[in-house]
């Protein structure tokens, strides 16, 4: 250190010079004759800040002495306990005094006192008319019981400062109203009991990590559909789902749906009667289309994130009423089907899920990509549109209805077949592959 | 010469009697003249033309104060007063009719001694409001706690539900009570209102308005009158021809919607709608209580001193409204006494006629679901069959109601509305809801009161108290000329009148208005709507929560 100090010398020698040729011409007060001498002692004065070692120990403690005085000053202002530390001399507020059984004295006598019942020979001190209300006598309406808990909690001395009577505190206006139920802050270690089975309530926070990690983990595979679900159960709530409850609500067969809540599992839905219904039904162009991509009912997960239990049933039944959408528009479940199914139940139900699946788009190849924009989004958004909500359909009862005559009711149009479509260019690629290898081999057409 | 003088001098009438001179040869409504000869028998100081409440406050008032007292006046109704005089109701039975009177008139009508005559055991002071909204999940609550906390004193009563019949025929004792019943021509329509001839051998009635009145139920000029007044009141209603023959227009507009009337039965709570019959007695608190009255302390002087300060005081009755912007306007739920309630329900006429053509018991559920359930439910409530009722007897309108309230979130208000029991028989009633405010409430010789100066949207419940309080400031007018010795039917007196009543009557409707307009953006269900309906909520609990707003709304209609 003083070593540093010894070398920078030289340096505080000319800074100081510097300075005090600085004063003398400031007394002049020349302005252009400061420029000229003063550049060099300019330069100097930087150089000086940048390496004389004293003004980083200055910074150093002028920071911590006023770090000291911000944490100081910015730390709880006032506590709740704040007017505890006042020391207060015992006879300064000679109306609280209690206990001076002292009735010679009457010097010692701050109160008011009265005869109760008019009888001499006790006295009683008044209570005080500043901080207390006396009702005696009267019943009190149910609310107030919560006064109770007023009573019995160990009076602190704030209860009993005078200024409680000029203030009224909105709180104690509504209390006696407020509804019963103490509701305590919702976090991840106070979590409120389940509305169904199942159910795992989540705070905000968790449902935005839910739905920003779903979306990526469906977007890298989607065919997980358990993180499309999760996706689907976070983004919902809270209005869209409350929407879609709604449009079932407004519809006489979408209440029907939600009185009766009919599930769709395995068990529910025999395939085995559907396989035996006629060829061109609902119920069997189901079970065929079930058969062909190779899936059960039973492969939807359960809906776990919603909060209004209702919401939750409406959840649950969108999702296993998928398979009907893909069986009555034909739709197959590779990701280009299920693609425009989304775009078609997004244009639809509204969900957010729907409409963020639409991402997927970008995993496309060029063709399909291409054919997605020209014959299936624009397929999709129209007749999701105009068409009656799919969610209204209770696909129990219909079972047995033609698939042409519910499509036409329904207001869809089936899009191209889009594995027909594939298969054909798959063909005909490997069809001119071949006729490109036979060529090479010998350079005669065979 | 004498052209030239009379051109002359003509440069030297002011303006306002150039005016009036004009404006004579103009007013007329429903006659091409009168011949007026009134003997000295027809000519009145004031005659009021409407025998509503406010036509017969403004009557009793008159007669009531002594400056006023020697006046002649007349008051000219086209319906029997005796019916409305012999009006009688069973104690459990309210009519449908019924107005929520504010303090300031219910102290006038104490002035002028007619609240006494009133059946005071059909009249239901109420102290609370509770408000909220179906979009959102906010309430506010109206009534002056926050005074009687500080004062500690008992709440203040926010306003007195009153039937319309039962302050009629309170005004008709009093009338009756000051002698003053030949003042009342009840059974005559008005024929045509014109202007007074100049008579050389007698009066000078060419500004003075004469009536012709026809007395109902007679055909042919037989029971005909002519009376001229030296000031014509108009209290008639919304559509009044003294308003047409005064020349002044009306601006304003029909709403669209329709308000539906009904007495009904309330679940009795355990709050009901008197002052100490309240609930249980707590134990355990009367027990605290002895221990801070007793004389020896259990413990340290502090534990003894429980905090009494924030008691509310006990509630006597409540008045409930619920907006439904998505289905046409607000539902109010109106305190009567013995657990009855009067409902006044704005809506759109195809709903109101629907609610018209129920049964009873599908009637009152339906009304119980617009208090409870949420818009959506409550609109499908109305697309239901209103015949069909299913096994065990129960409407549709019923089981849906069961059903839905299991699966709705309570939004409701810190004072939940009552359950509504039952409709009383033939009460259900339905009127067209209006927006008109006159003009000018004056002209020469011609004042306005009530309904035929404003009408307002019922939301506030305000319409009738405007009147009453037009009724007063126009006694109160009226009592001013005469102590002053000025012309009672002089433009000059009525001037006061005017300029106190209109600026309170465009305030009250434009307020009224706009809060329905407010109420009424919802655009059903989509991202706006639900957007507002949140803005709307926000706005209601700050209206709730910054101190001393509540209480200045209150204030300005008091």
């Amino acid at each position: 250190m003083s070593a540093m100090f010894r070398a920078t010398q030289i340096l505080r020698a000319d800074v100081a010079g510097s300075m005090k040729s600085m004063g003398q011409s400031m007394q002049n007060m020349k302005p252009d004759a400061m420029k000229g001498p003063n550049k060099q002692q300019d330069t100097v004065l930087k150089r000086g800040a940048r390496r004389d070692p004293e003004l980083y120990v200055l910074l150093g403690i002028m920071s911590g002495a006023f770090g000291l005085a911000g944490w100081y000053f910015g730390r709880k202002p006032t506590s709740a306990t704040s007017e505890a530390e006042v020391s207060v001399a015992n006879s300064s507020m000679p109306w609280e005094v209690e206990g001076d059984h002292d009735h010679e004295d009457h010097s010692k006598h701050f109160k008011y006192q009265y005869h109760p019942r008019g009888d001499k020979g006790s006295t009683k001190n008044a209570p005080s008319a500043l901080n207390t209300v006396v009702i005696p006598n009267v019943t009190l309406p149910r609310d107030l019981r919560l006064l109770r808990a007023i009573i019995r909690a160990p009076a602190s001395a704030s209860s009993r400062t005078i200024t409680r009577i000029g203030t009224t505190t909105t709180s104690g206006l509504r209390a006696p109203n407020e509804k019963r139920q103490q509701t305590r802050h919702f976090s991840i270690l106070n979590r409120p009991p389940p509305n169904y089975p199942g159910h795992v309530p989540l705070t905000f926070i968790e449902r935005l990590g839910l739905a920003a990690g779903s979306a990526i983990a469906s977007l890298a595979n989607p065919r997980r559909g358990d993180m499309i679900a999760a996706l689907g159960e976070a983004t919902a709530q809270p209005f869209f789902i409350r929407r879609l409850k709604e449009r079932m609500l407004a519809d006489p067969t979408g209440r029907r749906i939600l009185r009766d809540r009919p599930r769709i599992t395995s068990k529910t839905m025999s395939l085995e009667r559907l396989r035996k219904l006629p060829d061109n039904t609902v119920g069997r162009t189901y079970a065929a289309w079930l058969d062909r991509e190779g899936v059960t009912p039973d492969t939807r997960d359960q809906v776990r994130y919603i909060d209004d239990e209702e919401e939750a049933y409406v959840m649950q039944r969108y999702r296993e009423c998928h398979d009907f959408y893909h069986a009555v528009t034909g739709l197959p479940i590779f990701v280009e089907g299920e693609v425009g199914l989304k775009a078609f139940e997004f244009a639809n139900t509204g969900l957010p899920m729907t409409g963020l699946s639409l991402a997927a788009i970008l995993r496309l190849k060029p063709a399909e990509r291409q054919r997605m924009f020209e014959t299936y989004l624009p397929w999709a958004f129209s007749n999701g549109l105009k068409s009656k909500d799919v969610i209204n359909v209770y696909w129990e009862e219909e079972l047995e209805t033609d698939v042409e005559d519910l499509r036409a009711r329904l207001g869809i149009e089936q899009p191209p077949d889009l594995r027909q479509t594939r298969k054909q260019i798959r063909d005909a690629k490997k069809a001119a592959k071949e006729a490109k290898q036979t060529v090479g081999v010998d350079g005669v057409i065979l | 010469m004498l052209s030239r003088s009379a051109s002359k001098s003509s440069r030297y009438i002011c303006k306002a009697c150039r005016s009036t001179i004009n404006a004579s040869r103009k007013r007329k409504f429903g006659t091409n003249s009168i011949t007026l000869n009134p003997t000295s028998d027809d000519i009145y100081d004031v005659v009021t033309v409407g025998g509503g409440p406010v036509g017969l406050a403004l009557l009793a008032a008159l007669k009531t104060s002594p400056s006023t007292s020697h006046l002649k006046c007349l008051l000219v109704e086209s319906q029997s007063l005796a019916k409305q005089k012999s009006w009688s109701l069973p104690p459990d039975a309210y009519s449908n009719r019924a107005s929520s009177i504010t303090p300031t008139n219910q102290s006038f009508l104490e002035a002028i001694e007619a609240w006494r005559h009133l059946d005071l055991t059909r009249v239901q002071p109420y102290d609370e409001m509770q408000v909220w909204d179906a979009g959102n999940a906010a309430s506010i609550q109206f009534d002056w706690s926050a005074e009687a906390i500080k004062y500690n004193a008992p709440l203040r009563t926010v306003a007195t539900m009153v039937e319309n019949s039962n302050l009629s025929r309170g005004l008709l004792r009093r009338i009756e009570d000051v002698g003053a019943e030949e003042s009342l021509m009840s059974g005559w329509n008005v024929k045509g209102i014109g202007n007074g001839i100049d008579d050389p051998e007698g009066c000078n009635l060419s500004t003075w308005p004469v009536l012709e009145l026809q007395q109902i139920g007679s055909e042919g000029s037989q029971n005909t009158k002519q009376i001229a007044t030296r000031l014509l009141i108009g209290a008639d209603g919304i559509n009044s021809p003294v308003r047409t023959f005064a020349g002044i227009n009306t601006n304003g507009w029909d709403y669209g919607r329709h308000g539906v009337v009904a007495t009904l039965q309330v679940e009795s709570s355990s709050d009901p709608a008197s002052p100490f019959q309240n609930s249980v007695s707590n134990d355990d608190f009367d027990s605290a209580l002895e221990d801070f009255l007793s004389d020896d302390p259990k413990s340290s002087s502090s534990s003894s001193q429980p905090n009494f300060e924030n008691i509310t005081p006990s509630n006597r009755a409540t008045a409930f409204q619920r907006f439904l912007p998505a289905l046409g306007g607000p539902i109010a739920i109106l305190p009567l006494p013995n657990n009855h309630a009067s409902l006044v329900w704005s809506t759109t006429p195809q709903i109101a006629s629907y609610l018209k053509s129920l049964s009873p018991s599908a009637f009152t559920a339906t009304v119980n679901a617009a208090l409870r359930l949420e818009q959506v439910d409550i609109q499908y409530l109305f697309s239901l069959p209103t015949t069909i009722s299913e096994p065990n007897n129960t409407t549709p309108h019923e089981s849906e109601l069961t059903w839905r309230l299991q699966h709705t979130k309570s939004t409701l208000p810190s004072r939940s509305p009552p359950w509504i029991t039952a409709l009383q028989p033939n009460t259900i009633a339905s009127f067209p809801l209006r927006l008109r405010n006159a003009t000018s409430y004056i002209a020469p010789r011609i004042a306005l009161a009530g309904d035929a100066a404003h009408t307002i949207h019922p939301l506030a419940g305000q319409g009738l108290n405007l009147g009453l309080g037009d009724a007063e400031c126009l006694s109160r007018t009226i009592r001013y000329a005469v102590e002053h010795g000025m012309d009672i039917g002089d433009l000059m007196a009525l001037q006061g009148y005017s300029g106190e009543r209109y600026a309170a009557a465009v305030r009250v409707s434009t307020g009224v208005d706009l809060l329905n307009k407010v109420y009424q953006i919802s655009s059903g269900d989509g991202l706006v709507g639900s957007l507002l309906g949140a803005a709307r909520g926000l706005g209601m609990r700050a209206v709730g929560m910054v101190p001393g707003v509540r209480e200045a709304i209150m204030r300005t209609v008091d």
